[in-house]
């Protein structure tokens, strides 16, 4: 046998191989399950619920949800590429708002109707959150829990400071941060590492000094960073970090950070949404015992009172490849044992009015109180206006928190790029 | 055909094939998007012409990470190399203390740049951090600080975590080179009189000048592509006071979902990589001993 030969009959045997290899793996695709299994991409990660997702699947009897958890913000990019390549998940998780909107204008989501209808979503869900999940007249985000955002506490920390009653109004406010000020506490942790948890700030100082109308026109475009609504709303920001309330250096931290700092008592609240619960529940903390929560002051009796919050939903891609089994998975996901089940595990409140909300702890209970006694629900900002314009924002809120002195030039920066921005 | 092509053919083609698909067809997309007003979750797009390069250039927020990357490259080009040459130097002898040391100083290289990144963040942490700690330890707390929410200093504290890992490059780099210059060559400028900075600088320096081209080469490039370390410790910030500028395409592209924008940048920085290290190369040729 020549050498060339020898070459030759490699190549060949090298050829075979490959064809097996091709064949056996078109072989695999055909042993899948098929239409019984569903692909579910989430952002909840072991501190944001996972295992309640894990609890809820484990229940699903129609199919099988194939998962793949994805870190919180590493999703926010994951999913934008697998929608874009034209090769998403059947389902994923998203938030209500304005980013559902953004993925739903450019054609990425079909339509839910059959899932309100067969769920009755329609009738068995708060029409504000029913609301959230409609875009372009039809159903397209199935709510799948919600959240409260307000001053979470450590009822130690306070106590200690003779903080005996929790303030209701600005003066309140500020005398109960003077006073655990001066008994050696931060008053107010806030983790600004990641930008976004300093943007509850700005929504409640603008919601409670002018109003869910006008803040609606300032997500939309309609209103100015420089108009003196928000002037005003930054510059009783200012008066508090200028008081010394806020912990030092607050761009170091991420939000976690400021609940152990607000759970080992160097700070004595946060403002957060009720994901905390879940995470301090997670480290062995009592509610009502170790925290609990209290509402945003009222700053002007005259501006009704908006709660504020995210609502995390589930979406069906338009390129989904099961998409029947996929609506049966989201009527599962609509179940109200099912929505408490991970209500309970993430620290979320479960949209289905019929979940039996007397397994929530005290303090989530009272969250749910307190959502229903509000006038209006809002979403934080970085859901309630575009993604390139809320980018400008949470640019803004951690370069206040790192000068606030400044704050005057940043709206007016801000104005320009958000101009920009709405402009595309 | 002569046989000789045949295999030319056989064996150069699957390459060339690999090398098109996976940059020569990416980069003319990127090329072609750049004139688009491309949004990662649009289905369609307008050419827009030259439109999203006038943005990048006026644009603050571009100018300004085109200059972080610039400090940063010319920064890295200074720094890891003379550190590197400088601990090669020192261990290029034969000890047992040196192969204890160089085994050691290897370990940097071997970690992914986000557990790299995980280390210096504990190290730069306010509070318990270990540089403040040991400030504390000898007095100095006034000196302590938020190293990486410092607007000022955040970005010579990634920058220091990056150089760290570079350094040890260098090092193994050097080490390589310094094996590979004839010990005659040293002894007869010893013997000739040169002193040890001499044979440092008048021996052992220009001999180095192939390896100084490739260490720098790499490190310029690993400099203009920094994305993971920046990443993994700031994302960008504070105020993107570390926006080099794959973090700036990345922040445009999943941020802000301007595609065009962010292919146009891309391009603008594969041209400052072209520049760099066509500029390497041409000074590693010009005075290489090798040529």
């Amino acid at each position: 046998m020549t050498r060339l030969t020898k070459i030759r009959r490699s190549y060949a045997l090298a050829l075979i191989a490959m064809v097996a290899l091709v064949a056996a793996a078109c072989s695999g695709t055909s042993e899948d399950p098929g239409a019984g299994q569903v692909e579910v991409a989430h952002y909840y990660g072991s501190d944001l619920g996972q295992q309640g997702i894990l609890d809820v699947n484990a229940t699903f009897e129609a199919g099988e949800a194939v998962v793949s958890p994805i870190e919180h913000e590493a999703f926010k990019d994951q999913i934008l590429v697998a929608l874009a390549g034209g090769e998403p998940p059947d389902v994923f998780s998203y938030w209500a708002g304005a980013r559902t909107q953004s993925v739903f204008e450019n054609g990425h989501l079909q339509p839910i109707t059959q899932v309100f209808d067969n769920a009755d979503v329609w009738n068995n869900f708060p029409q504000a959150l029913v609301d959230a999940g409609i875009h372009g007249g039809e159903p397209h985000l199935l709510p799948f829990g919600f959240h409260y955002v307000a001053f979470f506490y450590n009822p130690h920390v306070m106590e200690a400071a003779g903080v005996t009653s929790m303030p209701t109004n600005s003066q309140e406010f500020i005398a109960a941060a003077a006073q655990i000020a001066a008994s050696g506490v931060k008053p107010i942790a806030l983790g600004s590492m990641n930008r976004w948890p300093a943007q509850f700030w700005f929504d409640f100082l603008i919601l409670r000094t002018a109003g869910p109308d006008y803040r609606a026109k300032l997500m939309s475009g309609e209103a100015s960073y420089t108009d003196p609504q928000v002037v005003g709303a930054m510059e009783l920001w200012k008066q508090l970090v200028d008081a010394g309330f806020f912990v030092d250096d607050a761009n170091a931290y991420t939000w976690t950070d400021a609940a152990d700092q607000v759970a080992n008592g160097e700070a004595a609240m946060t403002l957060m949404g009720t994901w905390i619960t879940g995470y301090w529940n997670g480290i062995g903390l009592e509610p009502v015992t170790d925290y609990d929560f209290f509402n945003f002051p009222v700053l002007d009796p005259a501006v009704e009172n908006a709660a504020l919050g995210p609502i995390d939903g589930w979406a069906l891609s338009a390129d989904a490849a099961n998409p029947e089994g996929a609506m049966l998975l989201l009527e599962h996901y609509a179940d109200p044992g099912n929505q408490l089940t991970w209500a309970l595990e993430q620290g979320a409140l479960p949209p289905n009015s019929n979940a039996d909300t007397t397994q929530l702890n005290p303090v989530m209970a009272k969250a749910l109180v307190e959502v229903g006694k509000a006038d209006s629900y809002s979403f934080n900002y970085d859901l309630a206006t575009p993604p390139p314009v809320a980018e400008v924002g949470l640019d803004m809120f951690q370069a206040f928190m790192d000068d606030p002195s400044g704050y005057a030039d940043l709206l007016s920066s801000a104005q320009s790029d958000a101009q920009a921005a709405f402009a595309g | 055909m002569r046989p000789t092509t045949r295999w030319a053919i056989l064996f150069m083609g699957p390459p060339i094939l690999l090398f098109t698909a996976i940059v020569v067809v990416p980069t003319a997309m990127a090329l072609r998007l750049s004139f688009t007003d491309a949004n990662i979750l649009g289905q369609t797009s307008q050419w827009i012409g030259f439109d999203n390069f006038v943005e990048a250039f006026t644009n603050e927020h571009v100018r300004k990470s085109i200059r972080i990357t610039l400090v940063w490259t010319l920064f890295g080009a200074l720094i890891p190399p003379a550190l590197g040459l400088g601990i090669a130097m020192m261990l290029q002898a034969n000890t047992r203390f040196a192969a204890i040391m160089k085994s050691a100083l290897f370990v940097p290289i071997s970690i992914s740049l986000v557990v790299v990144g995980q280390v210096w963040i504990w190290i730069y942490q306010p509070g318990d951090g270990l540089i403040n700690q040991m400030l504390g330890l000898v007095g100095l707390e006034s000196l302590e600080e938020a190293w990486l929410a410092n607007r000022s200093t955040a970005l010579w504290a990634v920058f220091i975590a990056w150089a760290w890992q570079q350094a040890v490059l260098a090092m193994i780099l050097y080490l390589a080179g310094l094996t590979s210059i004839p010990g005659e060559l040293v002894e007869a400028a010893r013997v000739d009189g040169a002193g040890q900075f001499q044979v440092f600088r008048q021996v052992i320096v220009p001999l180095l000048r192939p390896i100084t081209t490739v260490v720098l080469s790499l490190i310029a490039i690993n400099s203009l592509r920094n994305f993971d370390l920046v990443f993994a410790m700031t994302q960008g910030g504070p105020v993107r006071e570390t926006e080099t500028m794959p973090m700036l395409v990345w922040r445009i592209l999943f941020r802000q979902h301007e595609q065009g924008l962010a292919s146009a940048v891309s391009l603008i920085l594969f041209a400052m990589t072209l520049v760099v290290i066509g500029g390497l190369t041409w000074w590693g040729r010009r005075g290489s001993y090798v040529d």
